[in-house]
């Protein structure tokens, strides 16, 4: 029973990883967008005004991507609402999954969109460097490509659940966050420290997040040594 | 170029998703303008490739693989750096980074023999020019293609008396297995000879001795006759003649000897009655001019005597103009490589060549890149305007303009002209005009004004080229006949669709003349052009070698030179990535992959475990 129970659930899910990706790549357009509109109001090229307007777009494109977060999430809970009210004896799917799937879908878009320019660029027969900039940078990317997505992931889970809970802190967080990151990326020339720190919070993030799904220190000190099969004796679920 | 867009592919909708999802990454792939791609590779934007050219019995050039060749780049500034390149470096192929002092033979020699090690070759141009010379051509240029054969005039063939181009290697009509390219620092090519020249690199063709000072002189010499009164009213008619492509077998003559030959040139062989011809006139020893002769026409005696006869009214010509001093030649020597050779190959004309030589080339740098407007001494001071240089008269234009006097006079007494003769005088700045926009700058005020609107564009900033190319006319071509035109033609007072439409206007006849509306001069704001309508008698005839009109494709008779196709030549410059940082990036996303694998599993499994979902009260049984 519990086993077709989750498999429900991921199924359900499952199509909502595509359905963010999608809302994901929207966001992105709308963003670029306004971007394309503000560079041609501005009109004239020059480098101080080429910096501000990209750093606006990416302040721009945060805030859109954070409210597209925000639409998506009202629309999974008017159609998990909606299937309650016709079918209330199938279980609906947990929120929890939703919103991990969700962050998924919105990691992997926003992931293959930063990377897959770099990925291809790599496949030709040279590398980065020639004009000074360090070689690693391919490791580099795809380092911070993991950790967007990661975070993208976890974002989503976090998001997903202070919208629940009515904590309307956690949007502010997230986006802060993600402003943060985003900031990070425009430092360019210190890989090192934009990685590092990129990690930091989205080990901050994972841990959040972890203990939003219902995570404890306790499960998780149970479940690494392996004394699981007791903790399950002791937590039948409620059929 | 496929990423992961999504993971099931449980339902249609969410398979159309991700294939829209997979387009847009793909997309994203394509985007141009990629910052990524600058950071790797530099664009070398000032380069001349060698091409592929063939014809009835060989092929010369270069050729690289269909998608290019890579190697890692070894500088050779002297002699012992090419050990590296040809056996001891340990990574090949390489791409060797000649300096141009060492493009010779003997290098290009060691470096065809190890071509497995050798992936292109860049070559930079020396500056200055090498000062014992510098020839990519053969030593006999257009050997078999003359008059002189192992039949005919056996002890001048093969040039058996003395090599033409001394300092010949023939570099250029050898084949080359991987690709080379000139690297220009600035902007220096000189493309002469005749019309047309060439050098080792496509579209590099400066060629200032060997053609472009020669054909300046003629343009000279037609404009100087021009203006004599009487010229309308002379016996004989003066055509000049600029041929094209005579540096590939003598493609132009050639082609008009056979038009004329089958009756479609408007004028017969027989009708001509004296030949001359300018070969290399800028490199003058002591204000000497050699007048070369064909011993073996001349062995007919009614040639002798009108070849006497041209050669006395050459010096009658000559007597009242002290810049030029003409010298005759025995009658054992052959005549220098030129388009009279066709001409004789017909019929016994009577013709004579006008080269600063008597022997071997004086021109160090014969169909090579060195042969620029420094070469034949076309300086101008420093610190001067565009405008300043383009009126400024150079020493060099004054002996151009001596020979073109000297020219002018033979002619318009060859043409029966006699009253006039001493008055005709070719003007040393239409000389210097030309010289500059030809050698130095084409884009300046006078062939801007002297062109079509719709040919601005050809005028670059820096000389014009003088290949023949395959694609006709050529920007060169056309600025000559507009050169002529002007220089010879006369500007009416017509309208531009009169202009366009000549048959219109009853006085004017569109099948003796030719009608060009031109951009014109200026006017006094320096705002505007003053187009006007130029008639002229300077027209062209298409150089394509009759051999391919007669589809003899094996033809040594006519030239069968043709260029191979390419379709984007360019180089880069870039670094690779070492190999122990390729095998970190493999481990590392390896690793990774396995372990968020393992960690996915694990999370899984447990996730009953580790995520304990809120429960309704009273289900807990503990």
């Amino acid at each position: 029973m519990t086993l077709c129970a989750v498999k429900s659930q991921l199924a359900s899910g499952e199509t909502a990883r595509p359905g963010q990706a999608f809302f994901w790549l929207v966001s992105l357009l709308f963003s670029s967008l306004i971007w394309f509109t503000t560079a041609t109001l501005i009109g004239n090229k020059d480098e101080p005004r080429e910096k501000y307007l990209l750093i606006f777009g990416v302040l721009i494109s945060v805030l859109i991507q954070e409210m597209f977060r925000f639409a998506y999430y009202k629309l999974l809970k008017k159609a998990s609402e909606g299937l309650k009210i016709i079918n209330p004896y199938e279980k609906a799917p947990s929120m929890r999954l939703l919103a991990y799937v969700s962050g998924l879908g919105f990691g992997i878009m926003s992931g293959v969109f930063s990377f897959v320019n770099t990925l291809s660029d790599s496949l030709g027969p040279g590398t980065v460097g020639i004009h000074g900039d360090p070689p690693q940078f391919f490791l580099n990317s795809a380092f911070m490509t993991l950790v967007i997505t990661l975070l993208h992931v976890f974002w989503g889970i976090v998001f997903f659940d202070g919208c629940e809970k009515k904590k309307w802190y956690t949007l502010l967080v997230v986006l802060l966050s993600h402003l943060l990151v985003s900031a990070l990326t425009l430092i360019s020339p210190h890989y090192g420290l934009n990685l590092v720190l990129a990690y930091v919070i989205m080990v901050l993030m994972g841990v959040w997040a972890f203990f939003v799904s219902g995570g404890s220190c306790r499960s998780l000190k149970l479940c690494l040594l392996c004394q699981d099969k007791d903790f399950l004796l002791f937590n039948q679920r409620a059929r | 170029m496929a990423t992961a867009g999504g993971g099931s592919v449980a339902d249609p909708g969410s398979r159309s998703l991700l294939r829209l999802l997979s387009f847009c990454a793909l997309l994203a792939g394509l985007c141009e303008g990629n910052s990524v791609e600058r950071k790797i590779y530099i664009p070398l934007n000032k380069t001349a490739p060698c091409v592929r050219l063939l014809n009835a019995t060989h092929q010369i050039g270069c050729q690289s693989s269909i998608s290019g060749d890579t190697g890692v780049i070894h500088v050779v500034e002297k002699k012992e750096d090419l050990q590296w390149v040809l056996t001891d470096g340990p990574n090949p192929p390489y791409v060797v980074l000649l300096e141009g002092t060492l493009f010779t033979r003997d290098v290009m020699e060691k470096l065809k023999g190890r071509s497995g090690r050798i992936a292109g070759l860049a070559v930079s141009l020396a500056k200055p020019s090498p000062a014992s010379g510098f020839s990519p051509s053969v030593q006999c240029p257009n050997d078999g293609f003359g008059i002189y054969s192992d039949s005919y005039g056996s002890q001048f063939a093969h040039c058996k008396a003395f090599q033409w181009n001394k300092v010949g290697d023939g570099l250029a009509y050898e084949d080359f297995s991987f690709p080379i390219f000139l690297l220009e620092d600035e902007n220096e090519t000189n493309v002469i000879k005749q019309l047309d020249s060439r050098s080792f690199f496509w579209n590099v063709a400066p060629g200032a001795e060997s053609a472009v000072a020669s054909f300046i002189t003629q343009l000279a010499a037609a404009e100087a006759l021009q203006k004599a009164p009487d010229v309308a009213t002379l016996p004989r008619n003066v055509m000049f003649v600029f041929f094209q492509g005579e540096t590939f077998d003598y493609i132009g003559s050639s082609r008009m000897v056979y038009d004329m030959e089958k009756g479609s040139f408007p004028v017969q062989l027989e009708n001509i009655d004296s030949f001359v011809e300018l070969g290399q006139v800028a490199l003058r020893n002591s204000l000497e001019l050699w007048m070369h002769t064909d011993p073996m026409s001349q062995k007919n005696e009614t040639v002798l005597n009108q070849v006497e006869a041209l050669l006395s009214t050459l010096e009658q010509s000559s007597a009242a103009v002290p810049t030029v001093v003409l010298r005759r030649l025995n009658q054992s020597q052959p005549l220098p490589p030129s388009s009279l050779q066709r001409f004789l190959r017909a019929r016994n004309v009577s013709g004579v060549v006008l080269a600063d030589h008597s022997d071997s080339f004086h021109n160090l740098y014969y169909q090579s890149i060195y042969d620029t407007a420094k070469s034949i001494n076309v300086t101008y001071p420093a610190g001067q305007s565009p405008e300043e240089d383009l009126n400024f008269v150079t020493d060099t234009a004054k002996a151009l303009a001596g020979v073109a006097t000297v020219l002018a006079r033979t002619l318009y007494q060859l043409a029966g002209g006699a009253s006039f003769r001493d008055t005709i005088q070719a003007d040393p700045h239409t000389v210097t005009r030309l010289l500059y926009g030809f050698l130095v700058r084409a884009n300046n005020s006078w062939f801007q004004s002297i062109l079509r609107p719709d040919l601005r564009s050809y005028l670059g900033d820096g000389p014009l080229q003088h290949y023949i190319a395959v694609s006709s006319p050529t920007n060169a071509t056309y600025v000559v006949q507009y050169a002529l035109a002007n220089l010879t033609g006369k500007v009416l007072d017509l309208t531009r669709e009169q202009c366009q439409n000549p048959s219109q206007v009853p006085t004017e006849n569109k099948d003796l003349y030719e009608y060009t509306w031109v951009q014109g001069p200026l006017n006094a704001n320096e705002t505007d052009r003053l187009p006007r309508c130029v008639r002229s008698t300077a027209r062209l005839a298409r150089a394509l070698s009759p051999a391919f009109e007669l589809e003899q494709w094996g033809s040594t008779e006519y030239s069968t030179w043709t260029e191979s196709r390419w379709k984007d030549i360019r180089a880069r410059i870039f670094l690779i990535a070492s190999k122990e940082l390729e095998f970190i990036t493999l481990i590392v996303g390896f690793g990774i992959l396995v372990f968020s694998l393992i960690v996915t599993y694990c999370i899984n499994a447990k996730a009953d475990v580790l995520f304990i979902t809120p429960r309704e009260p009273g289900s807990v049984s503990y």
